[in-house]
């Protein structure tokens, strides 16, 4: 269960394996009848149900209208063979590309919808497909369905016969499970459960969350569609009774009591709730009871799936680290110090109704510096972090960086122009394990090694390395202490090689040996010419590490300038510091 | 007397033991500090005599009851109220209403003397004042950290436990936040309290225990911990912080 994807040739010789087992068991399979249906039926639902792994079980986005994906791939294969005459992989193609084009418009409604309400969209979608194909009768023949839906030809290969189709579907299925399995160790893969897990830090960390998003809708209805028209063979007939609301929650019934976060879970999840109705056939009226209880109680027991529960107990084995990867240096790209301004921020203002939380604030940022922002809570520092990356709009102002006026750009533009930053309340991709989680902020692009992935490996470890945490890579990053998980972000970070680390309360959580080697951390990154703006509220880490201090208070630029003249300031002192500095370590 | 008596705590989360063999006594009235790196079980400890920890072995006795096996609710009746890491604040509720929530335990308590407890909460944090009809969500980190130490002290507990109270908090509130730890204790409530400002926490505890790995490596008094050399290297901050 590899998390690394270097290997170029992972799972290969199993997909050839499955392969072969495929056109076997196909010549075992009957040519015709009942038993040859069921199976060409769990095939092709397989193939749409692993459309869902990918939008729900990586990306975390909802979506009810799988049905309706794979009722266009359907009829797309329906109409363009009986009605245009096309051959079977071009009507096949077409309605693929159909699917692909509504899943992406589908896509668009998470740009401002999430959760309950984007699942709502997607019903509607699925509500208006049904209806389209029961009352465009001219073009959909309506109620009455498409008949005698040809099979493939070509090449001279015929796939009439059951033997050979079922063999077609088969391989399609091991290669669309591949594919798909492939795919979560990928960047693109990674980026999505990032999206899932934190959608704020993924943008954070230079993830296009909206096109990341809008992709996985596209590729979980090419799947949708490419299972539907291998239905629409399968059964010679199709219609759109077949494609509606029941169906698309049986799709996602499948998915999630498999394991909707991997494609095999998806393979499970459909063969069973496909052949247990047939198991339980001999309890004749009570059947249905039985079925719709099984489900319940597996839904109850295993929240993961079936395929979760078995993947769990895979993970626990300790996995070997990669000693043997040499460490890619850190930091490459970073300036020597100067008196350049990096990061200059003008009258930055943001208003939440009547609430002034930044009310035009300066700062400049000089490279290669440390410089602090302090401030009681409430004062307005989070927010001038959240605006300087993106996730706010500032109400006014001007924000530059690097030269490059940045002041409307989206997060992700943010880091990808370098400029990285943690969260005071921590935001780790909690479905990944720490290497995973750093190697997303390895892959930002504008990053020197992306595209190269086992550089991209070596530079995660090189991070985790950096903040000693390299023993703990295979772990999952919720089962770490809190500490622990700030220090993941930093990692995160620093992979991206960025210009300026935006680092919002690094040590709160830490014990103060931990706090002192955070200080001697940060030392280590600004020897490295990197630029740091820090917020804490621990004086000790600010005045060891910090350069310039800006103190800020009800949104307000209170004081400004070097450690020893700030945190002498009697403004600072009465709002802020409460009691003069070094008295508090008399008591030690 | 002794209030909380813990022997031998095992506490498990998947295949890793978190605490493996914990043993340490709260006599009434006393602050007692539970300091220790990052992953050392401190946490685990507090969240182990809440009841929030499903696989815990050993002994934690409260007032001379066994209490291990209980259900969180029933704990929190028997008088200990836990003020968790990381600010658990209703978003959509006012300061008001999410530090009238702790009294909820309360039973057969008047709505007038809530309300009057609730006052002087919010006279005891005076950034609170300001901001009671003000949303959850609204509030910055410190002050999300303010309400919820509020809301645990309204349970009126025999045994608060406080994890890590400073966390994210300006040197002002935290100075605030200690006085009223001693405060609280002056009230006769015994204090539990797990802390990574170990000067602020050493500063008010009577005693304190080090944790290290999910196992006892000290405890003492304060000026024992601070004077053990040990200790001040691994996790007071060594010399360099004293300097």
């Amino acid at each position: 269960m590899g998390a690394l994807s270097a290997n170029p040739w992972r799972g290969v010789p199993a997909l050839a394996g499955a392969i072969l087992l495929a056109i076997v068991l196909c010549f075992a399979a009957p040519d015709q009848g009942y038993f040859l249906n069921i199976i060409l039926q769990a095939c092709t639902y397989a193939i749409a149900v692993t459309g869902l792994v990918v939008v729900l079980g990586y990306c975390g986005q909802i979506s009810i209208a799988q049905a309706a994906f794979f009722g266009i791939g359907a009829y797309g294969v329906g109409i363009g063979s009986v009605d245009f005459g096309l051959n079977f992989f071009a009507a096949l193609a077409i309605g693929v590309a159909i699917a692909f084009v509504l899943g992406l418009i589908l896509g668009l409604g998470s740009l401002r919808l999430g959760g309950h309400y984007l699942a709502m969209v997607t019903i509607s979608f699925q509500q208006i497909l049904t209806q389209v194909l029961t009352n465009w009768i001219s073009f959909t023949h309506g109620p009455d369905g498409v008949r005698n839906i040809p099979r493939p030809h070509i090449f001279g290969l015929s796939f009439e016969s059951g033997h050979a189709y079922l063999g077609l579907c088969l391989v399609i299925m091991a290669l669309t499970a591949f594919t798909i399995w492939r795919l979560k160790a990928s960047r693109l893969g990674r980026a999505m459960q990032a999206v899932r897990d934190n959608e704020l830090a993924a943008g954070a960390s230079g993830i296009d969350t909206f096109g990341t998003k809008v992709l996985a809708f596209g590729i979980s209805a090419v799947l949708g569609g490419i299972g539907g028209g291998l239905f629409a063979g399968s059964f010679r007939y199709i219609s759109p009774d077949q494609f509606g609301f029941p169906e698309s929650i049986v799709l996602l019934t499948m998915a999630l009591l498999g394991g909707v976060e991997s494609p095999f879970g998806a393979l499970i999840g459909t063969l069973l709730l496909v052949l247990l109705p047939e198991w339980l056939r001999f309890l004749r009226q009570v059947y249905l009871a039985v079925y719709g209880a099984a489900v319940i109680l597996i839904m109850v027991f295993l929240p993961d799936g079936l395929w979760g529960f078995v993947d769990e107990r895979v993970r626990r084995r300790a996995r070997p680290i990669e000693h043997a990867v040499p460490p890619l240096p850190l930091l490459s790209q970073t300036a020597a110090p100067s008196n350049e301004l990096v990061l200059a921020v003008e009258g930055l203002a943001k208003h939440f109704g009547g609430l002034r939380a930044l009310d035009g604030v300066d700062l400049a940022v000089r490279r290669g510096s440390v410089h602090a922002l302090i401030g009681p809570n409430g004062s307005g520092k989070s927010t001038f972090i959240n605006v300087v990356t993106g996730l706010y709009r500032p109400t006014a102002g001007r924000i530059t960086f690097a030269g490059q006026d940045i002041t409307h750009l989206p997060p992700h533009k943010r880091n990808r122009a370098g400029l990285a930053r943690t969260f005071q309340n921590i935001r780790v991709f909690r479905g990944m394990t720490v290497l995973e989680n750093v190697m997303v902020g390895a892959e930002r692009r504008g990053n020197d090694i992306t595209g190269h992935p086992a550089a991209v490996v070596q530079r995660a470890l090189a991070a985790l390395d950096f903040v000693e945490m390299r023993e703990d890579a295979h772990r999952l990053v919720g089962t770490l202490s809190y500490g622990h998980q700030r220090y993941v972000e930093i990692a995160r970070a620093l992979a991206g090689s960025p210009e300026t680390l935006l680092l919002d309360e690094p040590a709160a959580g830490l014990n103060m040996t931990e706090k002192v080697e955070l200080g001697h951390l940060l030392r280590r990154l600004k020897g490295h010419g990197l630029t740091i703006l820090i917020i804490d509220h621990d004086m000790n880490l600010v005045e060891q590490v910090a350069d310039y201090i800006t103190v800020l208070n009800f949104g307000r630029r209170i004081a400004d300038g070097t450690p020893q003249d700030v945190l002498r300031n009697p403004d600072v002192i009465a709002a802020y510091l409460g009691e003069p500095r070094h008295q508090e370590e008399a008591v030690a | 007397m002794k209030l909380l008596e813990i022997s031998g705590l095992v506490a498990r989360y998947g295949a890793a033991d978190v605490l493996k063999g914990l043993d340490i006594t709260v006599e009434e009235g006393e602050i007692v500090t539970l300091l220790g790196s990052n992953g050392a079980g401190k946490s685990t400890t507090l969240r182990a005599i809440s009841g929030l920890v499903p696989n815990v072995s050993g002994n934690i006795s409260f007032a001379g009851k066994p209490i291990l096996g209980l259900k969180p609710e029933a704990i929190v009746r028997l008088g200990i109220s836990h003020v968790p890491e990381g600010r658990r604040i209703f978003p959509g509720l006012t300061v008001r209403d999410n530090i009238l929530l702790g009294g909820s335990n309360r039973k057969g308590v008047s709505r007038r003397t809530l309300e009057a407890d609730a006052d002087e909460m919010l006279g005891f944090f005076t950034d609170l004042g300001r901001l009671q009809h003000a949303l959850g969500w609204t509030l910055s980190g410190g002050q999300l950290q303010m309400v919820a130490v509020a809301r645990g002290l309204m349970a009126r507990p025999r045994l608060l436990l406080l994890d890590e109270p400073s966390l994210g908090l300006a040197p002002l509130i935290v100075q605030q936040v200690f006085r009223i730890v001693a405060d609280i204790r002056a009230r006769g409530t015994t204090v539990l309290l797990v802390e990574q400002n170990a000067h602020m926490a050493l500063s008010v505890a009577d005693r304190g225990y080090v944790l290290e790995t999910g196992h006892l490596l000290v405890q003492g008094a304060p000026a024992d911990l601070w004077s053990n050399p040990q200790v001040r290297a691994a996790y007071l901050g060594g010399l360099a912080a004293a300097s």
